[in-house]
């Protein structure tokens, strides 16, 4: 229960607690060796490097959408008949197949209305696809209030272009409710804006 | 004893990162600990806060950039207390993307059996989260958080934990994490349940003092002194010279 005297509303550290439980679990061991050690490193730091947008870099244009869109697997691209580059079937049906899994764990979905954390970011990525695929899955359409977003990072938007995808390839819509400033702002920094379908002229509006 | 590398981060700005490492650094230099601090942050308030006001004073900029040796860029501020500068040049290793990888080695490069006759290095790091804060990042194992006593402060700390993380997945080792309080109103609910937030997710890693908001700790910079030889006998002093023996006896609070 919600301490009434509280003057912290929304807490940004609670997917720290559920961290807490995982790294109990798997504890960090200091056993590589030192060559093991380097070479983590260097990958993971391309990794870490490649976390931050910076505004003033040409790192992503439009011809990287599709690593970006089939980052969830490792498959080709087919064309389909309107020239839009869509994930082949077998590669939705791997995609939903490792869902299905951590999607047994969840209750179905209540209704098809998914409301986006303020704050999207790596910690949040993985819920919030598990959450998509899940309301994909028995709904037709599907309806993600935008309007909360402040932060939005490459992950997230990642997982909202796979799951877009993977609308259309299922003859599924998937539409973006008042989407805020910062939400824009991010998909067109990427050119994601129209792939997304976006309404720009409601954005901001709560 | 061998040297403790620190680095004083935390991605939010206007926390107490200069300030917290100027005067604990000279609270530990008056006890005969041989103190270097480096001033990693473009803006350079570190050495200003410690006297030293021209834009020109090369330091860790040419270290990192153009590979100079660090014990040329060492400046001697206080006894027992040296100081590297930020450098007039070190933004530009933030625009390092074509080096890659080998960019966020500079630092720890460059520290490599170097100022070894010293006992604690406090690296004073951006409010930011780019190439810089990864040169801290690999150079050292010890974090020393300042927080502040606000909601905003907590939204900055969980993005910096979540970069911590990662590094310390990639480095397949944890990182030694301390927080310190600091600009602590004591007057407002909201520093008490901060606290509280942060003693839940942090226990025993939140430094058993704090460092409560004066007038005169935001004014001694202006004079390039220290709280201790800007009012020695102020509450600010006491609170830094706390500091200071909390950190050397690792007192956390419970």
């Amino acid at each position: 229960m919600k301490d009434k005297e509280s003057l912290i509303g929304y807490d940004p550290l609670a997917w720290m607690a559920s961290e807490s439980e995982v790294d109990s679990e798997s504890p960090l061991d200091n056993s590589g060796t030192p060559e093991d050690i380097t070479e983590n490193t260097e990958a993971g730091v391309e990794e870490i490097s490649q976390l931050e947008v910076n505004k003033d870099d040409d790192w992503f244009d439009g011809t990287e959408l599709d690593d970006i869109a089939f980052s969830f697997n490792e498959s080709t691209v087919e064309q389909d008949d309107s020239g839009t580059d869509l994930p082949d079937h077998d590669s939705l049906v791997a995609i939903e197949s490792v869902s299905t899994t951590e999607n047994e764990k969840l209750e179905t979905p209540v209704n098809n209305h998914l409301i986006l954390d303020k704050v999207l970011n790596i910690q949040s990525v993985d819920g919030l696809k598990v959450k998509l695929l899940a309301i994909l899955q028995h709904h037709d359409v599907v309806d993600i209030d935008a309007s909360n977003v402040m932060i939005i990072d490459t992950a997230n938007l990642q997982v909202l272009i796979a799951l877009k995808l993977m609308s259309i390839q299922e003859n599924k819509t998937i539409n973006f409710d008042f989407p805020s400033e910062k939400f824009i702002e991010a998909a067109k920094l990427l050119n994601l804006y129209e792939l997304l379908a976006l309404d720009e002229t409601v954005a901001g509006f709560f | 004893m061998s040297t403790r590398i620190i680095a004083v981060i935390n991605q939010k700005g206007g926390v107490g990162k200069t300030t917290i490492t100027s005067n604990l650094a000279y609270a530990l230099a008056l006890q005969n600990y041989k103190i270097t601090v480096i001033d990693l942050d473009p803006q350079g308030h570190l050495a200003i806060s410690l006297g030293l006001t021209s834009p020109y004073q090369s330091g860790i900029d040419a270290v990192m950039l153009e590979g100079v040796n660090i014990n040329e860029k060492i400046i001697t501020v206080r006894p027992n207390l040296q100081l590297v500068a930020a450098g007039p040049n070190l933004q530009e290793l933030e625009q390092l993307t074509a080096s890659g990888v080998k960019s966020s080695y500079l630092l720890r490069d460059a520290l490599t059996n170097t100022l070894q006759d010293q006992d604690f290095i406090f690296i004073d790091c951006p409010p930011s989260s780019g190439v810089l804060v990864a040169n801290a990042l690999f150079a050292t194992h010890e974090l020393l958080i300042p927080m502040s006593s606000d909601f905003l402060a907590l939204q900055g700390l969980s993005h910096l934990m979540g970069t911590v993380k990662r590094f310390e997945q990639v480095l397949n080792k944890p990182y030694s994490i301390r927080l310190v309080m600091s600009r602590y109103v004591t007057s407002r609910r909201i520093s008490r349940q901060v606290l509280d937030k942060l003693l839940s997710y942090f226990p025993n890693q939140i430094l058993d003092v704090l460092i409560k908001e004066m007038a005169a700790i935001a004014e001694s910079p202006s004079f390039g002194e220290t709280i201790l030889e800007y009012r020695s006998k102020s509450q600010a002093a006491k609170d830094f010279k706390r500091l200071a023996h909390v950190f050397l006896e690792n007192k956390v609070m419970s």
